[in-house]
């Protein structure tokens, strides 16, 4: 309750200091959209469909781009964190590969997929994809040696040593890195969407911008700040809820 | 040589009707047998640590054996190598006539720290070595509830070990390892870390659970009393590097009473047996 009175003060001040500056500087409402053109803007949109219909393009392709990075980060991270002698070969190569922006494989990106879908997707994931393969080597290589000994001591052998005691004891240690990805991926949707798509919310950006229509502008904007909280909400709430179920017990 | 105290330990304990035995390592009905085990422990950067030299000794089937000593006397190492953790440097560890390679379902091993799986509940956590066997799981399951039933955790039997006390964890360890109903359960400082009246709770269902079956104990601890409250032999070691210093059996019948004079003699002879390297 405290935190949502904080919560409005705050926002209540950015609007106040928003608007505050329009009435001094006298900008033009294209250079600046005041708060109230910015909620017309919002009906706007959200009467013609146009909101929702970006909103879930974009919300598709970011699963898609996300779960997929997630699934193959861990089973590869898996892999290298049990296989030490394959993470010192793989290792220089991830260091020197994740440096580099998932924005700087788009030309290669479009002339391979097209403009769509796909490219978008594949910035997500590319994006996504090394905070979970990094925390995965990392949690299994710091698996605790105890549940190795008592999965041999009761004779579970691979696979079932990976499925079975491996990829749980690590989960709580990979969902700190499945967060990471997740704020990453969903920083580089925009651009993702802005560079390669027709539609979703990073393509609402630039096509409002192509009609001098910054009131949308600010609109997409917002749209893509509230959901990546609501996102990052959500993860924290499945972060302890693996802690709870499969950890040692919920965080201090 | 130079371990004064010994002879004149040695006359009060034969007037305790303790009879102190020579380590009996060919013996011929012996379970459990180790022929001149030295451990040494070099990773090549660090100075090489001599953790036990030439260990001969003989544990019989159905025996319940205490191995007591201050810490550094290398009697967790010794319990990984008879469980097949670890491979001695020289000389052969063998259970049943064959030499140990691996650990082995058979001879299944008690942490202090309990080695639960955190993620599974007591009842999957019990279930984890009948899962590996192809045992179906109506019979699995039945067993499972028996088992925590009779450790009395019946009603935590869908909790996750964080819920339960430390206690509680060692009866899941301790039922997780009858499960599977292994010829011999090595403990290693399965009680260290709970307060007294847990402990001593627990040394009696130890006793009462496992010696159920005629289970082979081989158990470590620092704790003398509870070395004298529990074992058939007791075996004294001593550090730097470790070795076997005496062996002591244990006459007294169970349930052995702790305020009796008889074991306050016994514990004193062990803790004089230990004290006298120090």
């Amino acid at each position: 309750m405290r935190n949502l009175i904080n919560a409005l003060i705050g926002l209540a001040a950015i609007l106040a200091i928003w608007e505050g500056l329009i009435i001094v500087g006298k900008y033009p409402p294209a250079l600046l959209p005041p708060p109230t053109k910015v909620l017309a803007g919002f009906r706007e949109i959200a009467v013609s469909g146009a909101l929702v219909e970006h909103v879930l393009v974009t919300l598709r392709r970011f699963f898609m781009g996300y779960l997929s990075a997630c699934a193959l980060g861990i089973a590869l991270g898996l892999v290298c964190g049990w296989l030490t002698r394959l993470w010192a070969v793989t290792e220089p190569v991830v260091h020197v590969l994740r440096p580099i922006s998932p924005v700087a494989w788009f030309p290669f990106i479009v002339m391979w997929f097209g403009i769509g879908d796909i490219p978008a997707t594949v910035i997500i994931f590319i994006s996504a994809f090394f905070p979970v393969l990094l925390s995965t080597v990392a949690a299994t290589r710091l698996i605790n040696p105890l549940y190795l000994k008592v999965a041999r001591n009761f004779g579970v052998k691979q696979p079932l040593l990976m499925s079975k005691i491996i990829l749980p004891a690590i989960f709580p240690n990979i969902v700190t890195g499945l967060h990471l990805a997740l704020g990453a991926a969903w920083i580089f949707m925009v651009a993702g969407e802005m560079l390669g798509a027709q539609s979703g919310l990073g393509f609402l950006i630039i096509d409002a911008r192509n009609g001098f229509r910054t009131d949308l502008v600010v609109c997409a904007m917002i749209t893509i700040g509230v959901l990546g909280l609501i996102f990052d909400r959500a993860i924290v709430i499945f972060e302890r809820w693996a802690n709870r179920v499969w950890g040692v017990g919920p965080a201090a | 040589m130079g371990q004064p105290g010994l002879g004149s330990g040695a006359s009060r304990v034969s007037d305790l009707k303790l009879v102190k035995t020579e380590p009996e390592p060919n013996e011929a009905s012996a379970l459990i047998e180790l022929k001149g085990v030295s451990m040494v422990f070099d990773d090549g950067r660090r100075p090489a640590w001599r953790s036990l030299a030439d260990i001969s000794f003989g544990v019989k089937r159905g025996e319940f054996v205490c191995f007591v000593g201050p810490s550094g006397c290398g009697k967790t190492t010794l319990v990984n190598l008879m469980a097949g953790f670890e491979r001695p440097t020289q000389g052969s560890v063998a259970i049943g006539g064959r030499t140990v390679l691996a650990p082995s379902i058979r001879h299944v091993t008690i942490f202090q720290d309990y080695g639960l799986l955190p993620w599974r509940t007591v009842k999957k956590n019990v279930e984890l070595g009948l899962e590996s066997q192809k045992i179906p799981a109506r019979e699995r399951a039945q067993k499972v509830e028996a088992l925590i039933k009779r450790v009395g955790l019946e009603n935590f039997i869908n909790h996750h070990p964080w819920q339960l006390s430390g206690g509680m964890r060692q009866r899941v360890a301790i039922a997780r390892a009858l499960a599977v109903e292994p010829e011999i359960i090595f403990m290693d400082e399965p009680l260290g870390s709970l307060d007294a009246l847990t402990r001593m709770a627990l040394q009696e269902e130890i006793l009462a659970l496992c010696r159920e079956k005629g289970t082979t104990i081989v158990l470590v601890t620092h704790d003398v009393e509870e070395a004298v409250f529990l074992a058939d032999r007791i075996i004294v070691m001593t550090p730097g590097p470790g070795r076997i210093k005496n062996v002591f059996t244990v006459d007294m019948p169970h349930k052995r009473d702790r305020g009796s004079a008889e074991f306050a003699r016994t514990r004193r002879a062990v803790l004089n047996e230990m004290t006298a390297v120090v």
